[in-house]
């Protein structure tokens, strides 16, 4: 519910207890290593201290990484391991730095296997397509008496069906040439043939054959029979698949589990190098600053020097927020805006109530709502997420369930599919939904000015509390006083009280909006002020887009329940699904974008400064694994 | 004689309505999703594991013709041409026109200048995919005006009294 306040820590220690006291940190893992290389700069210092040189182990593991995640991908192609998309994490193991060395050379091993394999694989190619060429001819022997003859020429090639015998004949009877034709197989496209010619007529009858599309193979012929190539490339590929086989029986499956952690270890190991870039060292000692939450304590049995003060007003301190489980997800919405700073209140709590309403209200569907929710807390159960892991996931949960309350209220599940009573029929009681949507809205503002008025009381200036939110409250409910009559009829003596509320509030802010002006811009001021009620009124008009989505998740899902009621019963189940499928994504994302653009725009511009540095302490940071609670 | 009169049917006037209402909402969303697309598509050739993020970036510009089809199918329906026929006057036909014409315009013009704020939030999901949450944001802050125009034309459309 608050913002931590931070202590801030200096560690000096001898040199060759550093990387030690550093993993007891990273353990540890509250403490934010501040950067102080730049002391090295300062005149005064330079004698005394250097920096750490670390980029060539980090170059080292950073390879040592790449390498690794390779095998890892080996191992998958090689027996199909999927990932499954809902599967949790294993526990990280810390190594020691021999098994370590021991498992990445396991690493290396199985990549040159996966190598190996790959070149295997591609010679088994290579033979397959040996095979597939001789195969037509493993009838066609060569009788003993012509093989030694070096007269005579046999060439093995192909012919296209479409030439028959006779042209053929014709054509090399016409040269006078010697020859002899033999049909060994035949196919629905070729003619598998074998020319015997003598070899000084060789390229006359080449010539002529090539006018037939004859196509010559480079069939040895002399040593081998065509079948004993054949048998002999069949022998060797069924060799090089038991090869294959043997090299991938040694790539174990379940040694991917090992090469993750292993992974983590390495990266592990290299942001404790980075880290050490940040830290100075002296001749025999190193030098360490860094925040730590309040409260936090490092144990210390005597083998360095620590300590500790608490912030001061005026530095720049790294921010934690705090808050239950429920809020924290929505942490991540206020930050992508900006960190809160430490000055101020922490705006998530009433946020994320407001972010919870809104979103509900505008994919305010039941059905949509309880898929949603549905499908989250499965994830949510599956993975297992420790607390600051899967925050969108665990923020769409419990907006699932704000949804299905909307829902009900509006009367709606997949559209109309279900029939519910509704408090409010989006598209019938109009005036009702866009009234509901604009009080959310005024609601929404009002509380975000009364924080500011909170924030001005802090910082004891209750004078501007007055005149910035007091007086801004009488004369914005005022004119919203005056407004309902002309909109929704008469509310009777309230519209009086609403006229006396708005002058009240047009002189105050008249009188106090150029206080801090001199001369006659403290009039012109004050007007100029006056003229920022259309900012407000703005506001709360851009509220409207509750409404809007509103009726844009129900109008598409009540045009999906009726094409499917337009196809009949079977292909509506598949209009069904894929329509409210799509509707219910493309509303959740709608809701999720609008929503923050209130947060950001209408509600922190009220009162939010941010700006703030994030705490991001020295810790583990896995990406396969995860850390036990209690490690 | 007999064209006018057809000129001048409710009907008529009505699914004129609703088509400007989706013809031009969902020229606007054609146009911006498929800028935001091409700078989507140079993103995932050099980095085609952020493909996923870009496309719901791409998707963005495309609300706008979803929008005029909300429209065009409310008309659609409130002139009996999707279920019960009811008589439409020529007045009651052009006060449908003109309640489609405010989603149909709006929509074009954000639709075109939403895709090109998409397009620029590609650019920056491209350099840090975590940033994906403000070039949403960014994008998102145009829609506001075509919500407004979906706004007006379905208040316009639930102030025809048809029967």
């Amino acid at each position: 519910m608050s913002i931590a306040k931070m202590n801030k820590v200096t560690v000096i220690g001898t040199k060759d207890k550093e990387e030690e006291i550093l993993k007891k940190l990273r353990k540890l893992g509250f403490f934010q290593v501040e950067d102080t290389s730049h002391i090295v700069e300062d005149e005064e210092f330079r004698e005394i201290f250097e920096k750490q040189d670390k980029n060539n182990e980090i170059a080292t593991l950073n390879q040592k990484l790449v390498t690794i995640e390779k095998a890892i991908a080996n191992i998958r192609k090689c027996h199909k391991v999927k990932k499954s998309m809902f599967a949790s994490k294993e526990y990280y193991e810390e190594l020691s730095e021999n098994i370590a060395e021991s498992s990445y050379c396991d690493v290396q091993k199985i990549n040159q296997l996966a190598e190996q394999i790959e070149i295997n694989l591609g010679k088994v190619d290579e033979l397959n397509q040996t095979i597939a060429e001789l195969e037509p001819w493993i009838n066609f022997t060569l009788s003993g008496d012509l093989k030694n003859v070096n007269y005579i020429k046999v060439m093995l090639g192909t012919i296209s069906v479409k030439y028959k015998r006779e042209p053929i004949e014709m054509a090399l009877n016409k040269e006078k040439l010697e020859y002899s034709i033999h049909l060994v197989n035949k196919d629905k496209n070729n003619k598998y043939v074998a020319i015997v010619t003598k070899q000084d007529q060789l390229v006359q009858a080449r010539r002529i054959l090539k006018s037939f599309e004859f196509c010559e193979k480079a069939i040895a012929l002399e040593d081998e029979s065509i079948l004993d190539q054949i048998q002999k490339a069949k022998q060797e590929v069924a060799e090089l698949k038991k090869q294959i086989e043997d090299d991938k029986a040694q790539i174990k499956p379940e040694q991917i589990k090992v090469f993750e952690n292993l992974y983590d270890y390495y990266l592990n190991e290299r942001d404790l190098k980075v880290v050490e870039k940040n830290i100075v060292t002296t001749k025999n000692t190193f030098y360490l600053e860094g925040w730590m939450p309040k409260g936090c304590k490092i144990e210390n049995n005597h083998n360095f020097m620590i300590k500790m003060r608490e912030e001061q007003a005026n530095e720049e301190v790294p921010v934690l927020v705090k808050n239950s489980r429920l809020v924290e997800p929505f942490q991540s919405i206020t930050n992508m805006y900006s960190v809160p700073n430490k000055h101020e209140l922490d705006p998530n709590p009433v946020m994320a109530f407001f972010y919870i309403v809104f979103f509900g209200l505008m994919l305010s569907d039941a059905g949509y709502g309880a898929l949603l929710a549905l499908a989250c807390f499965f994830i949510i159960r599956k993975k297992k997420y420790a607390r600051g892991e899967g925050n969108l996931v665990k923020l769409l949960a419990v907006c699932g369930v704000s949804a299905v309350i909307w829902g009900i209220f509006f009367g709606s599940c997949f559209g109309n599919l279900v029939p519910l009573h509704a408090v409010i029929d989006p598209l019938n009681d109009v005036m009702p939904l866009m009234g509901l949507a604009l009080l959310l809205g005024i609601i929404h503002i009002y509380v975000g000015m009364f924080m500011n008025a909170v924030e001005l009381v802090k910082q004891k200036k209750i004078f501007d509390a007055i005149c910035d939110v007091g007086f801004w409250y009488l004369l914005l409910t005022g004119v919203f006083l005056l407004v309902i009559p002309i909109v929704a009829g008469d509310i009777g003596v309230w519209s009086e009280v609403g006229k006396y509320l708005a002058i009240a509030g047009v002189i105050g802010v008249f009188l106090t909006g150029g206080r801090k002006e001199k001369g006659i811009k403290k009039v012109t001021k004050g007007l100029s002020s006056l003229y920022g009620i259309t900012s407000y009124l703005s506001d709360v008009l851009s509220y409207s887009r509750l409404m809007a989505l509103c009726l844009s998740t129900g109008v598409i899902a009540q045009v999906v329940n009726l094409l499917g009621g337009l196809v009949g019963p079977i292909p509506a189940v598949f209009v069904g699904i894929i329509g409210h499928g799509f509707n219910l994504a493309n509303s959740a994302l709608g809701s999720y974008v609008h929503t923050s653009r209130l947060q950001y725009v209408e509600f922190f511009g009220k009162f939010y400064e941010g700006g703030g540095k994030e705490f991001t302490p020295f810790q583990y940071k896995n990406k396969y694994t995860r850390i036990k609670e209690e490690f | 004689m007999e064209f006018l009169e057809g000129l001048a049917n409710g009907q008529f006037l009505a699914i004129l309505g609703a088509s400007i209402a989706i013809i031009f909402a969902g020229m606007g969303s054609a146009k911006g999703t498929s800028i935001a697309g091409q700078a989507a598509a140079g993103a995932v050739s050099e980095d085609s594991s952020k493909f996923g993020k870009l496309l719901v970036l791409q998707l963005l510009p495309g609300t706008q013709g979803l929008y005029g089809f909300i429209v065009a199918f409310l008309i659609l329906s409130k002139a009996g041409l999707l279920g019960t026929t009811v008589a439409l006057t020529t007045g009651q036909g052009f006060q449908l026109l003109a309640s489609g014409l405010a989603i149909g315009i709006t929509g074009l013009v954000s639709g075109v200048a939403q895709g090109k704020a998409a397009a620029a939030g590609v650019g920056v999901v491209a350099k840090n995919g975590d940033d994906l949450g403000k070039a949403i944001t960014i994008a998102a802050i145009v829609e506001t005006y075509a919500l407004l125009g979906l706004l007006i034309s379905f208040l316009a459309y639930n102030g025809v009294v048809v029967g």
